[in-house]
């Protein structure tokens, strides 16, 4: 990728002088502060004490990050769904002063498309199916379990989870921690030592670099994805043997990662592991990114290139991303497993995970799995597949330069210059859409990019209106690179994951204009020709609704203390709001592709798809609290499944007793569906606190 | 090498201008020499006038003016000739790759050897085998009810001694109901670092009551505990500085220093006088070299979590302020269980704020949650925020977790005016937990005394490390050690029996820890039982554990 990625020489030179007199002028004033004020002003350390941050460091700080804070570190209000609520902030000391400039929250929000968490399958929000579990789980085993694994903090849901973890990856065996960073940063130091070498990627991520810095073995890096430097340094380094001594490496470790989260690329893995097999290392796949989201069953990496996971000795992952929850797991041989229960530090001495956090995995693991009983999980993975690769297609159509492998979640948009990058930011959030931006020293200084993190969550309208908008923003911060060596290399390696994936008459066919404008269609190709599983998971665009009310929220300007409701059956009048509640109980169930929602034998218990929009005075700032009785009445037979309560923005749904529905209140677009349990009536009572600004 | 190729360079450089030189001096004469009238010969050099001659004739063609001084030579383009020198001189440095001086290399490795070494090479296994003897199952939890638990293949509940629970919070009612408001608003996970739309408002929340309830300018969450020193300790020192750190210090703290690579000294546990010692050799070693003034850091835990006892806060207080070291204090045992409103180990110790200059403590204690926290001043916290690695790097704490910190720290706080009557939640035993701070702490620390003064009358076998310290957290080591693997044999063998033995009333048993340490520890503590007290515990409930201690010891140790 890297190869494709060389910023065109104006640009460079363009980065290169705005950043020299962004430090010219900082320079400029740091002098003229201290003309106007000797002394003082610069708020002196303790005397006798070093500073905490060195003065370089400080500089750059107060001067030009200072200057871009308002880029980062952005509130949100609510669950980090496809659409969230981005608190807005303001700058009350311009950067002028000494210090960082300050940013408060003036109180209200903004619901804006979120393009930038890692909630790759849409668990981010509640779920009908995993909520009620964590808040069964949170009463039955408590908010924590105050106690290491070791010591009384290992509870049923985290047997429970480990199991379905091996299970899940189809390996021996799992054991899981409670943050992501500390598996890695305390499985590394416990595997390997003095006298063991590592080899990790120069991508790699912080906590890989952490743990191996504590592990004390000695570190080397290779070329980012470059299986022939590996296999070069690996032989270099076995013949050489330690350093100084000679003696031969007691065992060497390769370290790589499943998806590289800045790059979106997968790891080359075939060629990884066929190199260290060959060398007798021992291979650590960090997952974060990948699990859940590669592989046509969401399995990962492995899954991606078909590679056998059992050739993989250490697999690490996180369920931070794609299950909407906290903590990392090891899995791989039992041996393995044992030794990290017995030795890893972060078993030992770290608070066990949450049991409400472990049960929100169990619970999203299962879905994905199908052992819900329904074929949710598996349309979520299409789903997310679908919208990545008709993301990048588009991107890639427009000009942009859109890195990552096709089905990756993760896919930076190069802007190079870090004023483009800053700006972008900021016109993004002003059009009502989140997106990640990272500069030096995340990336290098020429390198600047901004991020999109694809969701299932995201409705094919969602990403339209998305795209709209980056495409004026293309022309307005002049993105297009026209950068043919990478649009030809995308283009090859489309080819390429077609043949894999769905035949060679797919990929004869596949082209990325194909996919941008909807012209090939991969499933097509599928034996059985079925069509997309899914018409969305997510829900309608904020744009649709902003054109309708010319409203900024959105979700919340939908009909207000209305109830609708729609017989959803098959020959049901096609009014909007029954295309729309079709479409999204297909997306609870597997649906088929004409908009009608077919019954799973699981989904006997059925009830029309009903639509309550709860919202009330919409424009009157301060907080509303509506109390509304929705009732769901079945549908007739055939219909599908799933009522739907969608309550105004930032508000929670509690229902009776009926059957454990939380239905978010996220607007329209949330399919939190109940499951009726076969009871024809249910109340819920919804609870709407709506911030409305 | 370096030196010896400068040296080099230099010899060079000087054997080139004085061939130089020597060129042009015989060039000038020569030319001096065709001009120069014929008749005048050569003078004589035994006559004082001929010397004197010689003199004059010499310095006519060397001194100002004359043919052989630098400055006629520089006009008359002699200046073209040392640049092109010198050229030459840089072309020939420009080849050169570098300075280095090759030894005489061997031959590097072919291919062919190359391979054959590979070939030859075989490693370790990924892991050794683990002795039958460390594999240990943990004892699984199916159900909380206030101190006590449920545990797989009992029916029978039993009492929870084994987790950190001070304030019963995590299985408070209260508590749950907040944890679920905030799962159904704000889903489970954040799914994002603090950085990229990962913070939400009730972590900024939670942090604004740390430092509300700390009194400092700011603070900060992390989202593990172990995590949440091991990212403060990089972010603050690295290699050019210096940590001072008790020998006790437990693994987070040895994570962080080692990821940190500063220089680094320990002290005898809680001897201040030898950490007086240490400090002094450090600056006498500074003063010596002429070092520049550095970050200087003292790491102690205000409860020590593998001993249970307390660091001397206030007189190290005194050596950090003379010596003008910051001060770190690690309070996650202490924080909301010592001093008057719950604030840690140095509270209780009467340090202001300001003294100490981080206080870093974990959130899954007294607070009932997962995370850790650190409060100090702006700089320091505004620091972390981008230097802090597992803040920056990893996803930020689930919401509901958050909320439940607020809720614990709200009503601890609230509890300081007694009028407020926030319930602790406790369904069982004494409703010991209803009240605020004002009234809660103090019981617990009667508890604590009281269990701790209990044990110190005497367990068979076994003795009670700290002695009558206010620390919740427990240790019993065997009083006469045999080995780790017999000791930890042992006090294995004592929990088991704590946890079947019944010990009526309807309860099941006890259960309690025997910690492990992981064998890249730099420094292992001695085996010990672990003990939590907390404010669910009523006397009843203390009497059964210690009954049910010296029972299981007895047998054990046979006394
Ligand atoms: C490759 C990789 N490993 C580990 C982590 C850390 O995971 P967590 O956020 O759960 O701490 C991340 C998170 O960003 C990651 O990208």
């Amino acid at each position: 990728m890297e190869d494709f990625v060389q910023p065109p020489f104006l640009v460079i030179a363009d980065t290169l002088f705005v950043l020299s007199c962004c430090m010219l002028f900082g320079r400029l004033r740091d002098f003229v502060c201290w003309l106007l004020n000797p002394f003082g002003q610069r708020k002196k350390g303790k005397e006798g004490y070093a500073h905490i941050r060195d003065p370089t460091e400080d500089f750059y700080l107060r001067r030009m990050y200072g200057r871009i804070v308002d880029c980062w570190n952005r509130p949100i209000s609510s669950a980090p769904d496809a659409w969230f609520d981005v608190m807005d902030r303001k700058r009350i000391k311009e950067p002028s002063g000494q210090d960082v400039a300050e940013i408060v929250n003036t109180g209200t929000s903004t619901r804006c498309l979120n393009l930038a968490s890692y909630n790759y399958l849409g668990f981010a929000a509640s779920d009908p199916y995993c909520t009620p579990q964590v808040v069964d789980t949170i009463g039955q085993l408590g908010v924590s379990g105050c106690s290491p694994r070791v010591l009384g903090g290992t509870t049923v849901a985290h047997t429970e989870l480990e199991d379905l973890v091996a299970q899940y990856l189809n390996v021996e065996a799992a054991i899981t921690y409670g943050m992501g960073f500390a598996t890695n940063s305390s499985t590394i130091p416990a595997l390997v030592g003095k006298g063991c070498l590592i080899l990790s990627d120069s991508l790699n991520h912080s906590s890989i670099v952490a743990g191996a810095r504590q592990s004390g073995a000695k570190i080397k890096v290779f070329r980012h994805n470059d299986a022939k430097h590996l296999d070069a340094l690996l032989r270099q380094s076995i013949a050489d043997g330690q350093p100084r001594s000679h003696r031969p490496w007691k065992k060497v470790l390769v370290i790589v990662e499943g998806v590289y989260s800045m790059e979106g690329e997968a790891c080359n893995l075939k060629d990884v592991v066929a190199v260290s097999k060959r060398h007798r290392a021992y291979i650590y796949l960090d997952e974060a990114h990948s699990i859940g989201a590669l592989g046509g069953t969401g399995r990962g990496c492995c899954e991606h290139w078909g590679v056998d996971p059992r050739d993989i000795d250490i697999m690490m992952g996180t369920f931070t991303k794609s299950f909407g929850s906290c903590g990392g797991y090891i899995a791989g041989k039992k041996p393995v497993i044992d030794f990290l229960r017995r030795h890893s530090p972060a078993h030992l001495y770290a608070c066990a995970m949450a049991p409400g956090c472990v049960k929100q995995v169990t619970a999203a693991l299962q879905v994905v799995m199908g052992l819900d009983g329904t074929g949710r999980g598996a349309a979520k993975v299409q789903q997310l597949h679908d919208n990545a690769n008709y993301t990048r297609a588009r991107l890639l159509e427009m000009g942009l330069d859109a890195l990552g492998s096709w089905d990756s979640p993760v896919m930076p948009i190069m802007t190079y210059s870090p004023a483009k990058m800053v700006a972008l930011s900021r016109e993004l959030l002003q059009r009502r859409m989140a997106m990640v931006i990272v500069g030096f020293p995340a990336t290098p200084l020429l390198l600047t990019r901004s991020r999109i993190c694809i969701s299932a969550a995201h409705s094919r309208e969602d990403l339209d209106w998305a795209l709209e908008q980056l495409d004026e923003l293309a022309t307005l911060c002049n993105l297009r690179h026209g950068n043919t060596a990478l649009k030809a290399h995308m283009e090859a390696s489309l080819k390429d994951h077609i043949r894999r994936h769905f035949g060679e008459a797919a990929a004869a066919a596949a082209t990325v204009a194909g996919l941008a404008n909807g012209t090939f269609d991969p499933y097509s190709y599928r034996a059985g020709g079925g069509k997309k599983a899914v018409a969305t998971v997510g829900g309608k665009g904020g744009k649709e609704v902003q054109e309708k009310d010319g409203r900024k929220h959105g979700h919340v300007a939908s009909a207000s203390g209305q109830q609708q409701q729609q017989q959803a059956a098959g020959s049901g009048p096609a009014s909007p709001q029954a295309k729309r509640a079709r479409k999204e109980s297909s997306g609870n169930g597997s649906a088929n592709g004409n908009g009608v929602a077919h019954v799973e034998p699981a989904a006997a218990a059925v009830s029309a798809p009903v639509v309550v929009a709860a919202a009330n005075g919409v424009h009157h700032g301060g907080a509303i609290t509506a109390e509304v009785e929705v009732q769901m009445s079945t549908g007739k037979a055939g219909s599908g499944k799933g009522g739907k309560a969608a309550a105004a923005n930032g508000g929670h749904v509690r229902n009776g007793k009926a059957s454990g529905v939380v239905a978010n209140g996220n607007g329209f677009h949330r399919s939190s569906s109940p499951v009726a349990n076969g009871r024809s009536d249910v109340k819920a009572y919804i609870r709407t606190e709506a911030l409305v600004s | 090498m370096r030196r010896q190729a400068a040296q080099r360079l230099v010899a060079a450089l000087f054997a080139l201008l004085a061939l130089l030189f020597g060129v042009l001096i015989v060039s000038a004469h020569a030319q001096a020499a065709a001009g120069a009238d014929v008749s005048e010969s050569v003078p004589n050099l035994l006559s004082l006038a001929g010397i004197a001659r010689a003199w004059r004739e010499f310095w006519a063609i060397v001194g100002p003016g004359g043919k052989l001084h630098p400055a006629y030579f520089l006009e008359h383009k002699g200046h073209l000739v040392i640049e092109a020198a010198l050229i030459v001189v840089i072309v020939y440095l420009a080849l050169q790759h570098s300075f280095k001086v090759h030894p005489r290399a061997e031959d590097p490795l072919t291919d062919k050897e190359i391979d054959q070494l590979c070939k030859e090479w075989t490693p370790e296994p990924l892991v050794p085998t683990l002795p039958e003897s460390e594999r240990i199952e943990p004892t699984v939890i199916t159900g909380i009810d206030g101190p006590y638990v449920y545990v797989q293949g009992r029916k029978e509940k039993v009492l929870q001694m084994a987790a950190s629970n001070y304030l019963g919070m995590a299985a408070d009612k209260e508590a749950k109901d907040v944890s679920v408001a905030a799962v159904d608003k704000y889903g489970v996970g954040s799914c994002g670092p603090r950085g990229f739309y990962g913070t939400i408002d009730v972590h900024l929340e939670l942090e604004e009551e740390l430092a509300k309830f700390y009194g400092t300018e700011a603070a900060i969450i992390y989202s593990y505990d172990v995590a949440t020193v091991a990212s403060i300790i990089p972010a603050v020192t690295n290699r050019k500085d210096i940590i001072v750190c008790d020998e006790f210090c437990s693994y987070a703290v040895q994570a962080g220093y080692t990821v940190s690579r500063s220089r680094l000294r320990t002290f005898k546990h809680n001897d201040v006088a030898d950490l007086e010692r240490v400090i002094q050799e450090l600056e006498a070693e500074e003063k010596a070299k002429r070092r520049p003034l550095c970050r200087k850091l003292i790491i102690v835990e205000g409860i020590y979590a593998n001993y249970g006892d307390l660091a001397p806060l206030d007189r190290i207080a005194l050596i950090k302020e003379k010596y003008k070291y910051r001060l770190m204090v690690d309070e996650s045992h202490a924080f909301g269980v010592l001093g008057a409103t719950g604030r840690g180990a140095c509270e209780h110790f009467g340090l202001k704020p300001e003294q100490v200059d981080i206080i870093a403590a974990s959130m899954s204690h007294a607070m009932g949650s997962v995370g850790g926290f650190c409060v100090g001043d702006r700089t320091i916290v505004d620091h972390q925020r981008l230097s802090g690695s597992g803040y920056c790097f990893s996803a930020s704490l689930p919401p509901y977790l958050a909320v439940a910190g607020i809720n614990m720290l709200r009503r601890l706080r609230a509890g300081t005016t007694p009028s407020s009557g926030g319930s602790s939640g406790q369904q069982q035993g004494d409703k010991a937990g209803s009240g605020g701070a004002g009234e809660v702490l103090p019981k617990l620390h009667s508890k604590i005394r009281a269990f701790r003064t209990d044990l110190m009358r005497g367990v068979p076998g076994l003795k009670l490390y700290g002695g009558g310290v206010l620390s919740p957290v427990l240790h019993l080591h065997v009083a006469k050690p045999v080995s780790e693997a017999a000791d930890t044999a042992a006090l294995r063998r004592v929990a088991e029996l704590m946890l079947t033995s019944g010990c009526g009333g309807g309860v099941g048993g006890v259960l309690v820890g025997v910690p492990q340490y992981a064998s890249i520890e730099h420094r292992r503590p001695p085996p010990s039982l672990e003990i939590f007290v907390t404010l669910g515990l009523g006397d009843k409930e203390l009497g059964l554990a210690a009954g049910a201690l010296r029972k299981a010891a007895k047998e054990v140790f046979k006394q």
